[in-house]
């Protein structure tokens, strides 16, 4: 009796649901077409691509492109038959009583709107309306808009993102959906640039000090580069996007070609003036953690947590050489690490990286390729240790930012410290203590020669590197003043 | 459906009522506690309501209903007491016709209560399942996102949940957006899958803890106990088959809190029981299963027996022969399994004979045992059996398996020491206690102290520490080397406590000693450990740290020693374990039958550590002497012991097997005759010898005189050569080097002046010269290998390195682990016994074995040997019309019997035992 009383009740509930989606159906005759990119992508993204998608393929089912997306599973069953939605596996598999069968599996259902857009869309035809069915459904979604930053921060948001101004009178911040300016000596906010991605991971001034290059996004999902009109300040125009957050950008010397690297392994260089793609590469098995241009504009390379740091013809995006100086196993330098900062030089074609290891290495990238060889002399290889010049750092943590100046490497550290080091003789010239917290981002200003980090607690510390003065702490945070001297 | 509860629930209160009025003077209803204090906005406790039956307790807390004065104060949700605001109330519980009043108060409702990383974000990542070694929780975590395993380490956790990889994982401005969050949602792709949901009170807690900023504090304070209730073990009996559990953390700070919605519930066998996020335990099916509780690296584990109505069971009250008849018999009534019938004297006469001496019996014992009428003749096989040589040896064996006894570790007859040591205790039948303090304390030279062999053998602390523990204790504590164990309580500490126990004991040139100094130093904060056992760490160097420690580990109180060696013996007759593996006791991993489990060790430490006591009272039991041939209601019984277990005997019976059947192995009391004849022919050969003696060192001193003396340099040289000879093991030593290190040893001695020697000096030329006889070598060797039963496999010191029996699974003595073993059937092994050389050889034999036994009498002997049986007279004339087949056949009659003996080899009923 309980059975039939339940079968009972649910077939009514079924009939009140078919007649309201009727109605609803009647309701709006005007409407138009169901947008695959606009409606239909975002809710596979978010409810299907998990265990559908090019990591993970349960029931021989893909769906992170258009094309796969139309392709049956293993079971052979029609997936989508364009017209036919109540024949279509898809939609009888989201609307499905039965919890085994039922999608997504053993999560919530699909809201009834989300279900009746999947009909519709299906019954209009199953269209697709963007420009490559073959692209990551994620690629398809364009650029995001952000919402405006919390007025008043109620916590502390570490700062991943930190550039002087040219003149070194002004800071900017990264923080939450914005970037801050703040006075370097005051801590007062000056401009706040909002509508930005929710995190900011590099902040890179153009030449000509009119606009403002910024990277980030949404860890694991979202990747932006983009410029912000600093007369107006708002965002002037989105260069990029990237499937997983963009971790760092750099202008090259004359400031007419950008380079970025992002959390999906993708390195790409564009041109300043046109913000075209000039090239894109993948060889990076981890994060990109870091970009620089070579000063003469000959190479760029990428620092990874993959341990290697890639060198690349600036021009074409070819690999010149990989270097391997971070995951020496053999020799007297040893240690595995990743590779969090790399920094050509201004003045000479040297790079500097440095990581989770415990010294900044400085290498040429010619006299890197030379040493790389061949797999041939693999033992040889890492048994001398090459030309690479080592600046042990004395941190006990990670390295997370450098920058390379006035014959000077500044390395931070999440010890909380900075380390001034002279080039010519790796002499340590001025240790800083910051506070207790990781410091994740510096720049220094040759004009005023100040040095700047930001800390995890949002804490901003500026010293002047000539004297080692403190000129100004602060916390960064819109709404909390805070500054202290 | 829930339309019918709520009707079913309205009627149940309405009659509750009714009793009430009835009866206003009922037993208050059993709801633990009895009183609730709670202090924070987020705490809250679970109540647990148990009624009685006389089948024992059982589970009301989701069928009480409840009622709360004041709403304002609390709420109740699935009997959990949930706060709603500052005050007192009461909550009255209601079930079957009974109530109980339970007084609330809330205090500090409006004050913030921030999430505990230590205490609760830690540990919802555990129960999330986050922080298992699989996923997250290792060095190499999935992703390149690595958490400590079961957060027994909360910086790991601080460093990779807010400050690495960018501060990516935690996003304290906007809570939800933390990929932390979203990934196990599964809102963006996750290769661990949907691990999450918003619903969870895990979601709950790690949002909050985000939102009040991913704070870390790591207070000095530690988890120092978890309670649960119900405290004891439970029997769901259908149709009740639920059980609430709520489960208390103690703190050392002296605080206590309801972690029921944050602790870790795992099942021994989701088949048996379930168990969800909130601590409700369903019975599955009928069975037995232990539910683990973890909070951070403390466990607890609850055993629940789940009962089902069989159709058509009635018990039948089979017979009893003594106390483990009483408690399996209790325990297949209770899970309503019916044992089997008693096995036929033929039957029980080849299992017992195989599993106290390792091998069957001569056709002459079988005859004998069979026509024997007296009824207690079982009871005297056994206790002969248990006198014998070669249940001495066989059990000597097994040990000697775990103690990893090869002459390859133990050189030059240490190996033959050691197991000939062990041997005698079981021959002398020594106190179980006492056996393992003289191995645990031993010290001296290996040669002269056989039981000093068990530290030579095991060379390293840390191996010392595991194969201890491993052997005599049952317990695997290898994981804790690393990190806390994940399935017990043995900690990191316990470890290298244990380790310190084994820190001072060095080894010289075969020489086991004290060494005065060495510590065992915990790795992570390089703490110097106190010897487990000692309670004090300020030991005077020159002690023995073993002492303290065998002295707990034999303690009477031990709770592992003597439950572990009686599963042991049960294991070894039954073919399973009470608690199985047999070396992985653990609470997640309950004996099948506690109370059989506890009897047979308190017999045990009772009778002062018999084993033979506890081998006789197992093999005298109805239990062990049931027939493997099921019944209805006992073909699922795979752990009870409702019936024999039908196996594959070892490697070593096997090969001891084929050679009786084919009469290649006589029984082992034949040899005694022969080591006699043997012992005359050495005596008479060294007094031939002896007369000779004179003239040949006369000869050698002449020799040695006349040749010019060695150089310092060359004495050095002479040394250096005569160590590195003797550090070959003797069996690995080519002959061309053994001669070499004769001649060398005797230049040695020979280069002392004569009256310089020493007694020893003396006796060792004299060796020499005796050995330098290939006849006198040859018979000493002979003796050896008869006295040594080097020709049985399941007799010998060490196992004989061979093919056959490594096929069959022989152990290479290489862990102490029993699992060593293997039990699984193989391709190859029916290759062997088809047509490989061990059976083909033994089969041949068997031809001139036989020769004087006329067709009738071979295939009654076959039989008798191979099965213990006489053959059917169905068998008989099968067999006889095949050896006596008229028809033209290219096979002779000694192919034919071949065959027979091939036939009977392979046949399930020889190969396995039953």
């Amino acid at each position: 009796m309980t059975e039939n009383f339940a079968v009972r009740v649910r077939s009514a509930m079924m009939v009140v649901t078919i007649v309201t989606l009727w109605c609803a159906t009647l309701a709006s005759p005007a409407r138009s077409e169901v947008s695959f990119v606009r409606e239909i992508a975002p809710i596979l993204l978010k409810r299907c691509v998990g265990c559908h998608g090019d990591k993970a393929n349960l029931g021989g089912y893909r769906a992170h492109t258009f094309q796969y997306l139309m392709k049956n599973g293993a079971s052979g069953a029609a997936i989508i038959k364009p017209a036919k939605p109540e024949e279509s596996e898809l939609y009888q598999r989201i609307i499905s009583k039965v919890e085994s069968l039922r999608m997504p599996k053993s999560d919530d259902a699909l809201s009834a709107v989300q279900v009746s857009l999947v009909r519709r869309w299906i019954a209009e035809g199953a269209k697709f309306d963007g420009k490559d069915p073959a692209a990551s459904l994620k690629s398809l979604m364009g650029p995001r808009e952000h919402p405006l930053a919390p007025t008043v921060y109620r916590v502390a948001t570490p700062i991943m993102a930190l550039a002087f101004a040219p003149g070194g009178e002004e800071v900017a911040i990264g923080g939450y959906n914005e970037v801050t300016l703040w006075n370097c000596r005051t801590g007062a906010l000056r401009r706040r640039f909002q509508r930005l991605p929710q995190r900011i991971q590099a902040i890179a001034y153009s030449k000509d000090g009119k606009s403002m290059l910024v990277a980030g996004g949404v860890p694991g999902e979202y990747g932006e580069l983009s410029r912000i009109d600093l007369s107006t300040g708002n965002r002037a125009g989105v260069l990029d996007t990237f499937p997983d957050i963009a971790l760092s950008a750099a202008f090259n010397t004359e400031g007419d070609r950008i380079v970025a690297g992002a959390a999906d392994g993708s390195v790409r260089v564009y041109d300043a003036r046109t913000g075209e793609t000039r090239w894109a590469s993948r060889v990076h098995s981890d994060w990109v953690t870091s970009v620089s241009f070579s000063a003469d504009g000959q190479f760029v390379a990428s620092a990874s947590r993959d341990m290697t740091v890639k060198v690349y013809e600036a021009a074409t995006g070819a690999l010149y050489t990989t270097y391997n100086g971070h995951s020496r196993q053999i020799g007297k330098y040893q240690g595995q690490a990743p590779v969090y900062a790399v920094q050509f030089a201004s003045d000479s074609p040297l790079a500097y990286s440095a990581g989770g290891g415990k010294w900044v290495q400085i290498w040429d990238p010619t006299q890197a390729k030379a040493e790389s060889g061949d797999a041939g002399d693999m033992e040889e290889r890492f048994a001398k240790e090459g030309k690479t010049r080592y600046i042990p750092t004395g941190f006990t943590r990670e390295t997370f930012a450098l920058t390379v100046r006035d014959g000077q490497v500044f390395a931070a550290s999440a010890d909380g410290v900075v380390k001034q080091f002279d080039v010519a003789s790796l002499a340590e010239i001025r240790s800083y203590k910051a506070g207790s917290e990781w410091l994740y981002s510096i720049d220094y200003d040759p004009v005023s020669k100040r040095v700047a980090v930001g800390s995890y607690d949002g804490v901003v510390y500026i010293w002047n590197s000539v004297t080692g003065a403190p000129l100004a702490t602060f916390r960064a945070e819109p709404g909390r003043s805070t500054v202290s001297k | 459906m829930r339309f019918c509860h709520f009707i079913w629930g309205i009627v149940t209160l309405t009659l509750c009522q009714g009793m009430l009025e009835a009866a206003p003077v009922a037993k208050p209803l059993n709801v633990s506690p009895r009183e609730i204090k709670l202090d924070s906005q987020r705490s809250y406790r679970q109540l647990v309501v148990t009624g009685e039956s006389p089948q024992g307790p059982y589970d009301l807390t989701r069928n009480a209903t409840y009622r709360v004065d004041n709403p304002k104060v609390a709420t109740v949700k699935d009997g959990r007491i949930i706060p709603t605001g500052d005050g007192a109330t009461i909550v009255e519980v209601s079930a079957e016709g009974k109530t109980a009043k339970i007084p609330v108060t809330v205090a500090n409702f409006k004050k913030p209560d921030p999430v505990r990383f230590k205490f609760e974000t830690l540990a919802t990542l555990t129960k999330q399942g986050c922080a298992t070694g699989s996923c997250h929780g290792s060095p190499h975590g999935k992703g390149g996102f690595s958490l400590s395993l079961f957060g027994y380490d909360p910086n790991i956790d601080r460093i990779s949940l807010t400050r690495d990889g960018f501060n990516r994982r935690v996003n304290v401005m906007d809570p939800a957006e933390s990929l932390m969050l979203k990934k196990p949602l599964l809102e963006i792709p996750h290769v661990g899958g949907k691990r999450l949901r918003k619903t969870d009170a895990s979601y709950k807690i790690l949002k909050q803890w985000i939102y009040d900023g991913a704070s870390v504090d790591l207070p000095k304070v530690e988890c120092t106990k978890i309670v649960l209730t119900p405290g004891e073990n439970r029997v769901l009996q259908e149709p009740r088959i639920k059980q609430q559990l709520s489960v208390l953390a103690y703190y050392s700070d002296g605080s206590v809190r309801d972690i029921t919605a944050i602790a870790t519930y795992d099942t021994s066998s989701a088949n048996v029981v379930a168990v969800d996020m909130d601590g409700l335990v369903t019975g599955r099916s009928r069975g037995q299963a232990a539910i683990s509780v973890r909070y951070l690296d403390k466990l607890q584990s609850l055993h629940f027996t789940v009962v089902e109505n069989v159709p058509g069971f009635v018990w039948k009250s089979p017979a009893e022969n003594n106390a483990v008849d009483t408690l399996v018999n209790a325990k297949l009534k209770q899970l309503q399994y019916l044992p089997s019938e008693t096995c036929r004297d033929e039957e029980f006469l080849r299992r017992v004979s195989l599993d106290l001496t390792g091998m069957l019996p001569s056709p002459e014992n079988t005859r004998q045992f069979l026509q024997d009428r007296s009824p207690n003749k079982r009871a005297r096989l056994v206790d002969y059996l248990l006198e014998t040589e070669e249940y001495a040896r066989f059990q000597a064996m097994k040990l000697g398996d775990l103690m990893r006894i090869t002459p390859g570790r133990l050189r030059d007859g240490r190996a033959e020491g050691f197991a000939n040591w062990i041997v005698d205790s079981f021959r002398k039948n020594r106190p179980y206690d006492a056996f393992v303090r003289d191995i645990l304390t031993a010290t001296g030279d290996t040669t002269e102290t056989p039981a000093a062999n068990y530290f030579l053998a095991i060379p390293s602390m840390e191996e010392r520490t595991e194969m201890t523990s491993q052997i005599f204790m049952g317990t695997r504590v290898e994981c804790a080397k690393c990190h806390n164990h994940p399935f017990e309580n043995w900690t990191q500490r316990d470890y290298y406590s244990i380790a310190a126990v084994f820190a001072r004991i060095g080894e010289n040139r075969g020489e086991i000693k004290l060494a005065g100094q060495g510590e065992s130093l915990l790795p992570t904060t390089k703490e110097v450990m106190a010897p487990w056992g000692a309670k004090d760490i300020r030991q005077p160097v020159t002690a023995d740290r073993r002492i303290g420690f065998s002295q707990w580990l034999t303690n009477p109180a031990n709770p592992y020693f003597a439950r572990v060696a009686v599963n042991r013996m049960w294991a070894a007759l039954m073919g399973r374990g009470i608690v199985e593996p047999v070396d992985d006791f653990r609470s997640s991993n309950p004996p099948s039958n506690d109370p059989l489990l506890n009897m047979l060790a308190n017999e045990f430490v009772k009778s002062g550590y018999d084993r033979k006591r506890i081998l006789r009272l197992i093999c005298n039991s109805q239990t062990y002497q049931r027939s493997s041939k099921t019944n209805r209601f006992n073909q699922t019984d795979d752990s009870l012991f409702s019936h024999a277990r039908v196996r594959l005997l070892t490697a070593e019976q096997i090969q001891d097997a084929i050679g009786v059947a084919t009469r290649v192995l006589g029984p082992p009391s034949t040899l005694n005759p022969e080591l006699e004849r043997i012992q005359k022919e050495i005596d008479a050969r060294i007094a031939s010898r002896d007369a000779n003696y004179a003239g040949w060192l006369a000869e050698k001193e002449k020799a040695i005189s006349s040749a010019k003396p060695k150089s310092q340099e060359e004495r050095t040289k002479l040394t250096e050569r005569i160590t590195e000879l003797s550090n070959i093991p003797t069996v690995q030593r080519s002959p061309k080097d053994a001669a070499e290190l004769h001649d060398l040893l005797e230049q040695e001695v020979l280069s002392i002046p004569a009256g310089k020697r020493t007694e020893r000096h003396r006796k060792t030329l004299y060796n020499l010269y005796l050995n330098g006889d290939a006849d006198y070598v040859s018979l000493v060797k002979k003796q050896d290998g008869l006295a040594n039963r080097m020709q049985y496999a399941t007799q010998r010191p060490y196992p004989e390195e061979s093919r056959f029996t490594s096929t069959f699974g022989q152990p290479a003595r290489q862990t102490a682990c029993t699992c060593e073993r293997q039990n699984a059937p193989t391709l190859l092994q029916a290759l062997e016994l088809l047509n490989g050389g061990t059976v083909s050889k033994m089969t041949q034999d068997a031809v001139s074995r036989y020769a004087t036994f006329d067709d009738k009498r071979m295939v009654e002997e076959l039989y008798l040997s191979g099965f213990c049986r006489f053959p059917t007279s169905q068998e008989s004339s099968a067999a006889l019309s095949y050896l006596q087949s008229a028809e033209a056949s290219v096979k002779g009659s000694s192919e034919r019997r071949i065959d027979l003996a091939w036939s009977i080899i392979n046949s399930p009923e020889f190969l396995f035992q039953h």
